[in-house]
Order: structure tokens, then C-alpha cells, then sequence
């Protein structure tokens, strides 16, 4: 449905954003933003749910999606008029999907989406994993799409799902660098016990090999041994593989230096620690140093 | 291309030395010591990096490459003082940590909130009070620097009163006719903590507690709003301002947002904004400082304090994730494990490094020398003042205000002495005296320590 501003809203009376002038921060607005914004907040504040307003709020998140005042409007205009037709809620998908495309850095919008599929009675998941592919795709670590994700998951118990499993390690294939990716891969491995811990030690070894300086990689590793109180000392031939003859990662030094930390071999642990601290990571001197006076003491 | 300029320029440094290479027996020992901040930085990577390439690794040498050729101009510079004999000390102090321009930055503060913004200024729309506090707290951060001329601080007040909404029970709100938000009210009490104006904030303290109360999740979280997200940012949003208003009672905050806090850590160490998703600097800040008011009354030394924190979360880990954060080349912090560094993470991770020096007891646990490099050289805008997220990008509000937050936390040491809560006992030490150009700042509030002090002072009075 369209509306016109000029004569479908003769009977509200604008907003004056005149009156903000001169004080401090005041925006010079556009005409079309206050003619628009005039009558939207004023139909917000009089929380008017009509098909009107529905329409108006289209317009006032094409001029600025980011303003969570009028998501929240449409938001309330759209359960009291909608929430029992499912396929009016579908469409309301549709058009957010595209608003989120273009507008990568909102995150009002995932909120919002979450809230509408609330709504729903029962939703069919499915239709989730293309729009985030499409996000993703666009920008790897977009954090508000990550979190979303994570909802998405929990929301839909998505841990054992070979689909979203296999995305993600599909990312990591293309970047071995994303830690957004390996954080979610984590909840997902990990977030329902200790039947995935072998095989994505191996897996992440794995990776380790393509790119022995990537943090993300070590962390993940580190991650699951602290998680499951597993050993570390156990992967001390693994270390020595990026540190003996040649040093090809500080992150294997660091844990190696770790390791000897918990074995008590204090001296090779403090030399480590100095290694770093002068050579192969100087820029965490201070830190180095920190933990060979906590060795010391 | 960028690594041809390098290239030159290098040469030309070399030539002005008539040498093949550079040598550290070059400097005079006062100048060494500078030299040997600079090379560590620009030289070749310690570790040879690995031949892996992805996005990740393309993105972080572009930034890589524009930061090398502005500190190799640095190197230039600072040769050509040497090599001239025109300077001593001082002169090659000035080429590698110049004075910050204040007087430019407390220009671009002032004026930014006295002028009307221009149309390009509506994606700010919904952020009213931030872009008050962002300005009057970065003005407020200028060492020597008066106060905002009346007019401009009268002007603040009375527009954040037009955006209290019913005495504070429905929050205060970022823009004329907007709904009530927990991150507006916090920009909102901190712009008016900035200005000293506690007088605003008397009418609506009892409100505000019933609008904190109505955001409280099952979960001890809070939300920013009616069906508004709830994350560790809103969280700690609550916290600090019931605490700065001195409205924070067992009712409102419980043992639940502790514990809800605790499930933000990581694997990685850092915080994520809900638990289960990836460690961030936005939100390691928010949970980290969050703890300094929950735990306010824990223990009276810090020690014992460091006891109670460690009962909550793993303090080891968190340090060590603080600490990768800072970059060889480029000096700063990024926010994320694999991204590119950015400014104003200077102050959500510096800020959690003056936290856990204090109370470690640890004089340094970064590179603070590193970190001025970029701030002054990269990230400090030097035509019309501010501070920009990185080389390449405009300086913004935002920016501005964090970047001298942060500039903050490295011009100074931090240590606690118990007084009330631990969120109000940082007690500050000027790391060179011959250069410092921010008040010190608390790094629970981001605002000065001096105006914290006054506002728990104010309402531990008048309620
Ligand atoms: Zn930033």
C-alpha cells in the first residue's frame, strides 16, 4: 500500500524541528528529512498503528536505518496489526533482507528481525541460511551477523546441523584468519560436551600448518584444552615443530614456554619468555617480562 | 606501489648518511634510544611472516603499508636532526613524540558543538547525547585547557532536559521524540558529569532507577530498552550510571549479573557481547569495568580485591588476550583477534590495561611508547584537529573523545588506593612530565578522574 505525504497526512501535525536550532550539535536537516521524520515522530508519539504508519516507517528507515526509535515503532505497529498473519510477517522478511543488504553496518535490523521471528507460531529455519550467506559474503566478520548467527543457532538448537557446520568450515577454508568463524565454530563444537574434542584438535592442527603465525588458529586449540582440562604439556612435540630448528610462529614459543612453566622446567621456560621479549614478539616486552617475575616469585 | 615509496624513501635516509646501512651506533645515545622504539616497529617482522594469504592477510598489509611510510617519514625527520646538528635532545623529543596539537583539538571540540552540523551529520540523528558527551568530554580531556564557555555548557544542559522523559522513569531519549534509551541516558549523565552539571540530574535519579529496573532481564542483564537488545554494553551501561548516580542497590543489580557477566568470557580470554560469541574490546571494556562496581566494596587492598575478581573470571586469560592486541608495526590495539588496529580502541583496551595494572600492581603490561606513536602520528588529525579511527579515514567526534581517553591512559600510571568503591580509587602518576597533554582519566567511566570524584561526592550528599 502507498501513501502520500502531502494529503494522506493532512490531519498530523509535524513535528517542529526548527525548535532545535542553535543549540549545541543541532543538525542541519534536510527538507525531506523533517517534512518525513515531522509527522512519523509525531504519529510514534500518539503510537497511532495503522497502515499508514506501517508505510511511513519504510520511509523513515530509508532516510536513517540506524534510527532505533522508528524499529521499534514499526516493530509495535506490526504485532498489534500482523501477528497472527504469517504471511504478512513473511513479506516483512523479505523487505528487511534487503534493507539489511544495503545497509551492512545497521544493527537495529537484527534485533528487529529477531523480534518478528518471535512472532512466528513456527518457523521454518531454513529460510535463514541464505540471507546470512549473503551478509557474510559481503563483510566476513560483520559482529553484529555473528551474533545474530549465534541466536539463530541456540534459538534453533542448529549444533549438530551439517549445514551450518559445513559453512562455516567452508570459511575457514577460504580464510584461515577469520576468527569470527572459529569463535562460532567453537560454540557450535563444543557448546553440547566433549564428543567433537579429538577430531578438531586434529582439525585445527590442520590449519595451524597453513599458517603457522595465525593467532586465531592457537587460540582455538589453546581454547579446547583449557575448556576440557586437558593437558597442554601433551602438546609440546607439537610446538617444537614451529620452533626447532627455526622459529616459524611466537605462538608456538609462547605455549611451549607455558608448558614448561607447568612442568616446573622454570630455567628453559624463562629463556623462552626472554626470546620473545627480545627477538620474536618485542613489542610484548613488558608482558614477558611480567610472567618471568611471576615465575621468579 | 606503497612498497616503492618505502623504498625511497629509505634510500634517501640512507643517503643523507652517505652509508649502505643504517647502524644504531649512528644515534648518540639519546637518540638511540628513540631509534630503537621506531626500528623495532618498522623493521623486517621478527618472525618471517607465513606465506598464508586470505582477506584477512591483504587488509592487514595495506594498513601496514601506509603506516611504515608515515613512521619511515618519522625516521627521516628524526635523521635529519641528528645528522644537522641543529638540535639536541629536545629537537629529536619533538620529531618522534611532538606535543599534541591541543589547542587545534580543543578548537575542533568547541566548535563541533557550537556550530550547526551540517546535513551530512543526520546519520547522527539518533545520537544526540552522544555527540555531547563524545565533544564536552573530549574538550574536558585537554590538559590546561578551560572550561566550555558558559553558553555552550548552558546549552547542553538544557537540551538534555528537553530529552528526559517523564522525570526519568521512561529513560531519556537521543533525539526530539524518540523512545527512552539506556546507551542515550548514559551519554546523556556522562556529558553532564563532563560539564559539572549535577543539578539536571538531581530531578531524574529516582525516575531513572525505575526505568534501569524495567530494562532488567531474567537472565541479571539489562536491556537498552523496551524489546531492545541486551548485551554487555547495555549492562554495563546500568552499572556505572547507578552507581554515578548513586541509585545501585540489591534490588536493581544482583548476584545474576555477575554471574551472567562471567559467561561473556571467552575462550580466547577477552568478552563478547552475550556469551558464546567472539571476544571484542568493546565489550571486554564494558564486563571488565563493570566488575570495579559490583565488586566495588570487595576486599581493601588491591590483592584481596584481585581475589574476589579472579572468583569471577580468569584474569590470566584476559591479560593475555589484552595484551596480543597491540601490533609490532602499527604500535595500536585492534578490537578483535585478526583485525586491523583502530584508535579508539587506545581506550577499551588501554583503559582494561590501567585496570589490571592497578590492580596487579604492575607499573606497565604494554607498549606505551608504541601506542603514542600512532596516536600522534597516525591517528591525530592535523589540519582541523580530532582524532581518526586510521590513516586514511576522517577524524570524527567518536574518535576524538576515545583516542583522548587513551591518550590518557598512556601518559599516566595507575594505581588503587581504596577509597569507597574501587571504581573511584584510581590514583594516577605522570609517565614523563616533559610531555603530557590529558588530565588522567578514570578508566572505569572515561570521563576525568577529577569529575568522577565530584559526581560520587555530589549525590553521596544530596539524596
Ligand atoms: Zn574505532
Amino acid at each position: 500500500m502507498s501513501f502520500a505525504l502531502d494529503k494522506d497526512f493532512e490531519d498530523v501535525e509535524p513535528v517542529d524541528y526548527t525548535q532545535w536550532e542553535g543549540q549545541p550539535c543541532s543538525i542541519m536537516y534536510s527538507e525531506e528529512y523533517v517534512s518525513t521524520m515531522g509527522i512519523l515522530m509525531r504519529l510514534m508519539a500518539g503510537e497511532e498503528y495503522s497502515e499508514r504508519a506501517l508505510w511511513l516507517t519504510e520511509q523513515g528507515i530509508g532516510l536513517l536505518a540506524s534510527h532505533y526509535s522508528i524499529w521499534l515503532y514499526r516493530y509495535d505497529i506490526l504485532r498489534s496489526m500482523y501477528s497472527e498473519d504469517e504471511k504478512r510477517l513473511e513479506e516483512e522478511l523479505d523487505w528487511l533482507e534487503e534493507i539489511a543488504l544495503a545497509n551492512q553496518k545497521n544493527y537495529q535490523i537484527w534485533n528487529y528481525r529477531q523480534l518478528i521471528i518471535g512472532l512466528f507460531k513456527q518457523y521454518n529455519y531454513q529460510r535463514e541460511f541464505p540471507i546470512l550467506a549473503a551478509m557474510l559474503d559481503s563483510d566476513l566478520k560483520n559482529h553484529h551477523v555473528w551474533t545474530y548467527r549465534k541466536w539463530f543457532v541456540e534459538q534453533f538448537d542448529l549444533f549438530d546441523n551439517e549445514r551450518e557446520v559445513q559453512f562455516i568450515q567452508q570459511l575457514i577454508e577460504t580464510d584461515v584468519r577469520n576468527n569470527s568463524a572459529w569463535s562460532h565454530l567453537f560454540y557450535l563444537m563444543f557448546e553440547k560436551g566433549d564428543s567433537h574434542v579429538k577430531n578438531q584438535i586434529e582439525y585445527v592442527k590442520e590449519k595451524i600448518a597453513l599458517s603457522p603465525q595465525n593467532v586465531s588458529a592457537w587460540n582455538y586449540l589453546i581454547g579446547i584444552y583449557d575448556k576440557f582440562k586437558l593437558d597442554i604439556t601433551e602438546l609440546k612435540d607439537f610446538c617444537l615443530l614451529y620452533v626447532d630448528p627455526e622459529v616459524t610462529s611466537s605462538m608456538a614459543v609462547e605455549l611451549l614456554a607455558q608448558i614448561y612453566t607447568s612442568s616446573k622446567e622454570t630455567e628453559k621456560a624463562i629463556s623462552l619468555y626472554n626470546e620473545l621479549g627480545d627477538t620474536y614478539d618485542p613489542i610484548r616486552k613488558n608482558y614477558w617480562d611480567y610472567k618471568i617475575s611471576l615465575i621468579k616469585a | 606501489m606503497a612498497k616503492d615509496i618505502n623504498k625511497n624513501k629509505i634510500d634517501y635516509l640512507l643517503r643523507l648518511l652517505g652509508k649502505s646501512h643504517l647502524m644504531e651506533e649512528d644515534f648518540e645515545d639519546f637518540h638511540q634510544i628513540y631509534y630503537t622504539i621506531l626500528r623495532t616497529m618498522t623493521r623486517k617482522a621478527p618472525i618471517q611472516m607465513d606465506v598464508y594469504e586470505s582477506e584477512t592477510t591483504r587488509a592487514q598489509q595495506k594498513v601496514e603499508e601506509a603506516i611504515r611510510s608515515i613512521y619511515l617519514d618519522v625516521e627521516i625527520d628524526l635523521m635529519t636532526v641528528t645528522t644537522t646538528n641543529c638540535g639536541g635532545s629536545k629537537a629529536s623529543t619533538d620529531v618522534i613524540f611532538p606535543p599534541l596539537d591541543v589547542a587545534k583539538h580543543e578548537n575542533y571540540c568547541r566548535m563541533c558543538l557550537s556550530s550547526p552540523l551540517p546535513g551530512a551529520f543526520i546519520g547522527l540523528d539518533g545520537n544526540q547525547c552522544w555527540m555531547m558527551y563524545w565533544l564536552s568530554n573530549g574538550h574536558g580531556m585537554l590538559k590546561g585547557v578551560e572550561g566550555l564557555p558558559a553558553d555552550i555548557s548552558e546549552g547542553i544542559s538544557a537540551k538534555i532536559s528537553l530529552f528526559v522523559i517523564d522525570e526519568g522513569r521512561n529513560g531519556i531519549s537521543s533525539g526530539p521524540f524518540q523512545k527512552g534509551h539506556v546507551a542515550s541516558v548514559y551519554a546523556a549523565v556522562l556529558a553532564l558529569i563532563a560539564i559539572g552539571d549535577f543539578k539536571t540530574l538531581t530531578n531524574a535519579r529516582k525516575g531513572l532507577y525505575d526505568f534501569f529496573y524495567k530494562m532488567k532481564q531474567k537472565d541479571g542483564s539489562f536491556s537498552m530498552t523496551v524489546n531492545g537488545e541486551s548485551d554487555a554494553r547495555s549492562t554495563y551501561c546500568v552499572v556505572v550510571l547507578s552507581y554515578l548516580l548513586n541509585i545501585l542497590d540489591d534490588k536493581l543489580v544482583d548476584h545474576k549479573t555477575l554471574q551472567w557477566l562471567d559467561l561473556c568470557q571467552t575462550y580466547e580470554g577477552g568478552f563478547g557481547g552475550v556469551p558464546n560469541t567472539e571476544a571484542h574490546g568493546g565489550y571486554t571494556y564494558c564486563a571488565l569495568a563493570a566488575y570495579y562496581v559490583l565488586l566495588g566494596k570487595e576486599g581493601s587492598t588491591p590483592k584481596e580485591f584481585l581475589t574476589s575478581l579472579r572468583a569471577h573470571i580468569d584474569v590470566d586469560k584476559l591479560l593475555s588476550w589484552l595484551v596480543h592486541r597491540q601490533h609490532l608495526l602499527e604500535g595500536s590495539f585492534d578490537g578483535r583477534t585478526n583485525k586491523l588496529v583502530d584508535a579508539c580502541y587506545s581506550f577499551w583496551v588501554g583503559a582494561c590495561f590501567a585496570m589490571l595494572e592497578a590492580t596487579l600492581e604492575i607499573t606497565t603490561l604494554f607498549n606505551r611508547e608504541s601506542l603514542k606513536l600512532y596516536m600522534i602520528h597516525c591517528a591525530q588529525g592535523i589540519e582541523m584537529g580530532g582524532f581518526r579511527d586510521k590513516p586514511g579515514k576522517q577524524a570524527d567526534f567518536y574518535h576524538t573523545n576515545y583516542s583522548l581517553c587513551g591518550v590518557s591512559v598512556l601518559e599516566h600510571y595507575f594505581t588503587l588506593e581504596r577509597n569507597g568503591s574501587w571504581a573511584n580509587s584510581f590514583t594516577t602518576e605522570i609517565v614523563d612530565d616533559t610531555n603530557v597533554n590529558t588530565n588522567p582519566v578514570n578508566p572505569i567511566f572515561g570521563l576525568p578522574i577529577l569529575q568522577v570524584s565530584a559526581c560520587v561526592k555530589y549525590f553521596s550528599a544530596n539524596v
